[in-house]
């Protein structure tokens, strides 16, 4: 009882409160209302309260400037109350009479759209079924049609603009950075859903730990009745001049709870080849190092040159590709994995390359002619075992063997006149070990230790051979690496830090010998380093300094000429990132600077010839080429309307570079390396927005590329010229997801290659690619695709038109025939023009003709 | 210079360790524990017990059972699942 | 995004009373995705009452991996599926009765295995809403909605409500908010309710009665102890059994609230 004389003494004294009568027009209250309390100029409701009975007595919780009172009941229309600057202990009294409305009575069905996508924290989880139209076939073909994805022409896949570290199965990383052996070749009738992962690790002790902002994709796959499943393709036809072609691509995946694993087998001789697992390999680890740090140079290249079409219409091969990888969870703490890779191939190729230069007043015209065979066989095995000592220590052992054999056969022509056998083999063995210590010290904070012990070593022979020349040579890089580093990590409520100390000891001989020239050099590097990185987080903005500090002491002993020099030096290099992120965007400004020393393609002083034409040497110095960029980047990404856009900006500037002397003439290039502080920059500019219109069903994509590059070098004793490359390129996809028999998509990219030095060269190329898709009945599906290229827009003649087609006839659903055929036309030359500062080249290389091929595909 | 610079950077790194410290402890999952099992005399063998574990969720409850065996192949797997199952047909109550 | 499709002439009437007959989606992502499941309920709300129910329990359909999905045993008012080899699912009939002028609610609930169902008596008003300024109604089956949000038992949720059907009302213990609730999400993603069909053309007044109201009920506090009850019954029963399991541990059960208990270990 005084509980309540309290409260009505307080209420008077210090609440506002408002007692409302609510009468209907026959003057009888209205049994059920509701009242909503809002602040006038923004229109929020800040509280409210449900009546009963028609009387209510409120005691308001919050302070109003300009009260609006709104009285709301079903079936009335709603009445309003305001009261300006309401006075604290006042009590305000209303009656309020409401009117009648008139309601409509309907029913209603929704037919709900369920979102196609979830987002759960740090992960975007799609569901296949609602993104396909039944088109796709690989997982390849359904990531591109989700937002915020983008599948470049080679297979390799970005996610919010940033390289996939990988894509796991389940959960587990069974493929590392080989996931092309995944998205091309799992049928997507296997995948549930398809997670996109933000803030990816693959260290589960450092899970909320490592905030490198790494991105992954997981396909969840269907639960099926068996651990196994797999898809078997073998198709046999004919090429032109009646050969055989044969294409034979078969894979089998086990996913169990203790085992996983993939393995595949790929014959075929139409061109198809499958190189992804010795590409460049873009993850680094959390100590910021990634293979490419321990490789050394290939210096004599098995390619002449690789023409700007699909490597499917030039590719002559006979290839054998076998991929086996598993997955072992010997039980809680210890997971074994292994990934083999065995290809062999021969390639046949024609290709010819004729040169004006432009030097000084004189056109120095040259030509070069290969018919060539090339044999490569690589293997490699890459194994790696995890021990969770317990839930604080992890320790990780990774050893990679990759080995290499490849010989090319050729026979050479120099312009027109002189020929040669040649017979180039490369051998090459790289291995990588590692071992890691993870200690999480506590739930937010951990130790890791890195130690490595790698090296690649790769011997070039290289042999030509006419009745009046011989040149043997043989050249061999070597590179081998001790690197330890040790790394403390951590998140606190507004920074993130990881700090870095290590030391490196790298070792890098150099041999040739061709019987004219010599070398012998061996460049060392010993250095150690110190990394520190803070990230802030203020609301919406990240702060990111990171101090880079590093002590090198470089030796260069030079046998030939008994020198031996050496250089100790200090480096400082800094960078600032600047992000902000808002719901659906983020912008971010990048700084840095960096001090590159010498690498080791620079170090040798004698003539190595590259092939018949080319010999190169250098000036080595202990110079280091200083960098400053400065990047923009705005990422946009709206899963609701499907719409992606990403625009990024980066201009660097060097103070200095190895500069390239060439001297010309009709027989040889002779190239000189040399360092020179000359200023060199390169500006570009990427812009790519990518939306789905749902209305229309169409898939829109535009990008638009712009690089400019300003670099020095120095042509037959020319002053030092300063050169200009700038290439734009815009191309617009359109793709159509209609529910009808046909849809289609085409591809249009326009691409202007401006060279400036002296002389301007400019070059405009047109390709357009274009697929139509026609589904016949429930069984049968025929696709049209036509592609054209006009290698240079002022001479229109030179056109290419390659046209394939398939047909598809689903049996069942285990069973499919495919019939194809491509290059119907029948073109057996490409020929394209392309040019740099001082010289304009047309290349030509052969085609893989046309050949038609029955295939049966057996899923299960 | 050299040395001083790396000397900051170690006394930074040490420094920002225990300054750290101060982020939130593990949580620790609430488990709670009822009816100890009555101690059997199992010290004096020397033989491993190894035990054997299986999960099912049912209900929406996920109900986990652990079986010791001595060789613990397939069959106390099974046991163990078979065990799992059966408990639903303990619905007829 | 929803598309509206009005099926029949719209009839216009004087009405006072709220009669509503709604059909909700509720969608429930489990941790273990084999169980989630999205499960088919009609609620019918007149000026004071509601009931919100769902007796669609042979429709194995509302699986999410319904291809799977194989009935172990089927009885009249629960059916059990396995899905995969190791998740079992129970479909029982549901019913959730709510009293606005009196602010109570009741409903039937099974934990697990056990058939017998134990019915909660709880307050309606147990939510602390806050609703969000937004510039423009969002507008779902052609009402205005706004939206609210509020932290419940360990989730936070976002829900659309509209004053253009009912004064209060919403699918499950949703309520409280000065308009009849159409959506609901979880923001973690466990928890999804929307509607798929509005109908307030209805003949006939509709009668509600309280389906509970000579039964025994308890306090949701009080569903702990019925868990750890259930846990009891259990253990003793595996422990009868001739080859006992020397450690069981119980986990759950996974549900939208948090009831206070972790995971249970007994050896």
């Amino acid at each position: 009882m005084y509980k309540y004389i309290f409260l009505l003494i307080t209420t008077i004294s210090f609440s506002q409160t408002i007692n409302i009568n609510i009468t209907n027009e026959e003057g009888l209250l209205v049994d059920n209302c509701n009242i909503l309390f809002k602040e006038k100029s923004n229109n929020n409701v800040n509280e409210f309260t449900k009546v009963y009975n028609g009387k209510s007595l409120y005691i308001l919780k919050n302070v109003y400037d300009e009260l609006e009172i709104e009285i709301q009941s079903y079936g009335y229309i709603s009445e309003t109350i305001l009261i300006s600057k309401p006075l604290k202990k006042n009590k305000y009294s209303y009656d309020i009479k409401l009117y009648s409305k008139i309601t409509e009575l309907k029913e209603v069905v929704l037919v709900s759209k369920q979102n196609p996508f979830k987002i759960k924290n740090d992960t975007v989880v799609f569901n296949v079924s609602k993104y396909s139209d039944g088109s796709e076939k690989k997982v390849e073909d359904l990531l591109k049609k989700l937002p915020g994805i983008e599948v470049d022409a080679n297979g390799s896949i970005k996610y919010k603009g940033k390289q996939l570290e990988t894509v796991t199965l389940d959960g587990d990383n069974i493929f590392n950075s080989n996931y092309k052996l995944g998205t091309k070749n799992i049928n997507i009738d296997m995948v549930d859903e398809i997670e996109a992962i933000d803030n990816y690790t693959n260290n589960l002790l450092l899970k909320g730990i490592e905030s490198e902002g790494k991105v992954a994709l997981n396909l969840k796959l269907k639960k099926g009745k068996s651990d196994f499943s797999g898809n078997f393709e073998n198709a046999l036809g004919l090429k032109n001049d009646l050969n055989s072609a044969y294409y034979s691509n078969s894979y089998l995946m086990q996913i169990s709870s203790k085992v996983k694993s993939f393995g595949l087998l790929n014959l075929n001789n139409i061109g198809r080849s499958d190189t992804y697992f010795y590409e460049k390999q873009q993850n680094k680890s959390l100590d910021r190092i990634s293979d490419d740090d321990f490789r050394t140079k290939k210096l004599i290249s098995d390619e002449l040159f690789n023409p700007s079409i699909d490597p499917i219409r030039y590719n002559i091969n006979n290839q054998i590709y076998i991929s086996y990888n598993n997955l072992f969870k010997i039980n809680k703490r210890l997971t074994f994995k292994s990934n083999l890779n065995f290809i062999t191939d021969k390639i046949n190729s024609n290709q010819n390359i004729n040169t004006v230069n432009f030097i000084e007043n004189n056109l120095v015209n040259t030509n070069d002619n290969y018919s060539s065979l090339k044999k490569p066989n690589v293997f490699s095995g890459e194994f790696e075992l995890k021990y969770n000592l317990s839930k604080k220590t992890l320790f990780e052992g990774f050893s990679k063997q990759y080995f290499e054999k490849t010989s090319v056969y050729s026979t050479y022509l120099k312009n027109n006149e002189i020929g040669f056998q040649n017979f180039n083999k490369t051998k090459g063995y790289f291995s990588i070990n590692k071992f890691v210590h993870t200690w999480k010290v506590s739930s937010n904070k951990a130790l890791q230790a890195n130690i490595y012990y790698t090296f690649d070593e790769i011997p070039q022979t290289f042999e030509s051979i006419n009745s009046f020349e011989n040149i043997n040579q043989k050249s061999k890089f070597k590179k081998s690496t001790l690197l330890l580093n040790y790394n403390l990590i951590g998140k606190s409520k507004n920074f993130s830090y990881a700090f870095q100390i290590g030391s490196g000891f790298q070792r890098n001989p150099y041999f040739s010998d061709n019987s004219s020239d010599f070398n012998n050099t061996t460049f060392k590097n010993n250095y150690y380093f110190s990394n520190s990185r803070l990230k802030y987080y203020y609301k919406k903005i990240i702060i990111v300094p990171n101090i880079s500090l590093t002590n090198y002491t470089l030796y260069l002993e030079n046998t030939n000429l008994l020198s031996k020099t050496y250089s100790s030096n200090f480096v400082f290099e800094p960078s600032l990132d600047i992000i902000f992120k808002e719901k659906k965007s983020t912008y971010t400004v990048s700084y840095s600077n960096t001090q590159k020393p010498i690498s080791e393609e620079f170090i040798f002083t004698n003539n190595v010839y590259i092939n018949n034409r080319t010999i190169v040497k250098n000036l080595p110095s202990f110079d280091y080429q200083k960098t400053n960029s400065l990047a923009f980047n705005y990422f946009f990404n709206d899963l609701y309307t499907n719409t992606t856009v990403n625009f990024t900006s980066q201009f660097q500037k060097s103070n200095g570079q190895y500069l390239s002397d060439f001297s010309i003439d009709e027989n040889f290039s002779i190239i000189k390396n040399s360092f020179f502080y000359e200023k060199n920059s390169s500006f570009n500019t990427n812009f790519r927005i990518s939306k789905f219109i749902d209305k229309l069903s169409l898939n829109l994509t535009y990008s638009s590329t712009y690089i400019k590059n300003k670099y020095p070098n120095v042509l037959n004793n020319s002053d030092i010229r300063k050169n200009t490359n700038e290439v734009f390129k815009n191309t617009f996809i359109i793709r159509t997801g209609f529910n009808s028999k046909i849809n289609f998509e085409n591809s249009t990219s326009l691409k202007i290659i401006t060279s400036k030095s002296i002389i301007t060269n400019i070059n405009n190329s047109l390709n357009n690619s274009y697929k139509i898709r026609y589904k016949i009945n429930k069984k049968y599906k025929a696709s049209i695709k036509w592609d054209v290229f006009i290698p240079n827009i002022k001479n229109k003649s030179n056109n290419y038109n390659f046209v394939d087609f398939e047909l598809n006839y689903k049996l069942n659903d285990k069973i499919n025939f495919i019939l194809a055929g491509n290059n119907l036309l029948n073109l057996k030359y490409f020929k394209q023009i392309e040019n740099n500062d001082f010289s304009s080249f047309i290349s030509t290389t052969n085609l893989t003709q046309q050949f038609f091929l029955f295939n049966m595909e057996y899923t299960f | 210079m050299k040395k001083l610079i790396f000397s900051l950077v170690a006394t930074a790194m040490i420094s920002s360790f225990g300054f750290a410290n101060s982020g939130e402890p593990i949580k620790e999952k609430k488990e709670v524990k009822t009816e100890s099992k009555t101690s059997k005399e199992n010290n004096q063998n020397v033989e491993e017990v190894k035990t054997a574990t299986c999960s099912a969720t049912i209900g929406g409850s996920t109900y986990t059972l652990e079986y010791s065996c001595f060789f613990c192949w397939g069959g106390a797997d099974n046991g163990c699942k078979a065990a799992l199952l059966d408990s639903i047909d303990a619905i007829e109550d | 995004m929803k598309y509206i499709i009005p099926i029949f002439l719209l009839l216009f009437s004087v009405s006072h009373s709220q009669n509503l007959n709604v059909e909700f989606n509720f969608t429930i992502n489990k941790s273990n995705d084999l169980a989630s499941t999205t499960k088919k309920y009609i609620l019918e709300q007149n000026e004071s009452k509601s009931i919100f129910y769902f007796d669609l329990i042979k429709d194995k359909t509302q699986f999410k991996n319904s291809e799977i999905a194989e009935v172990v045993f089927d009885r009249d008012s629960v059916v059990a599926y396995i899905i995969g080899d190791d998740v079992i699912e129970f479909f029982f009939k549901e019913k959730h009765f709510k009293d606005f002028k009196n602010n109570f609610q009741f409903y039937n609930f099974a934990i697990g295995y056990k058939s017998k169902p134990s019915y909660i008596k709880e307050e309606i008003n147990i939510f602390n809403w806050e609703i969000s300024s937004t510039e423009k109604d969002t507008i779902i089956g052609g009402f205005n909605c706004k939206k609210a949000t509020t932290q419940f038992r360990g989730r936070n949720y976002v829900a659309y409500f509209t004053n253009e059907l009912a004064n209060e009302g919403g699918p499950w213990k949703f309520d409280g908010l000065p308009g009849f609730i159409l959506k609901v999400d979880s923001s973690d993603g466990y928890l999804s309710i929307y509607a798929t069909k509005i109908n307030t053309k209805i003949e006939k007044k509709i009668k509600l009665e309280n389906p509970y109201l000579n039964k025994k009920t308890i306090a949701f506090v009080q569903i702990k102890d019925m868990i750890l009850e259930s846990d009891k019954k259990y253990v003793k029963k595996m422990r009868s059994l001739p080859n006992a399991p020397d450690k069981i541990s119980i986990n759950g059960p996974e549900s939208i609230e948090n009831f206070g208990l972790g995971e249970r270990v007994y050896e």
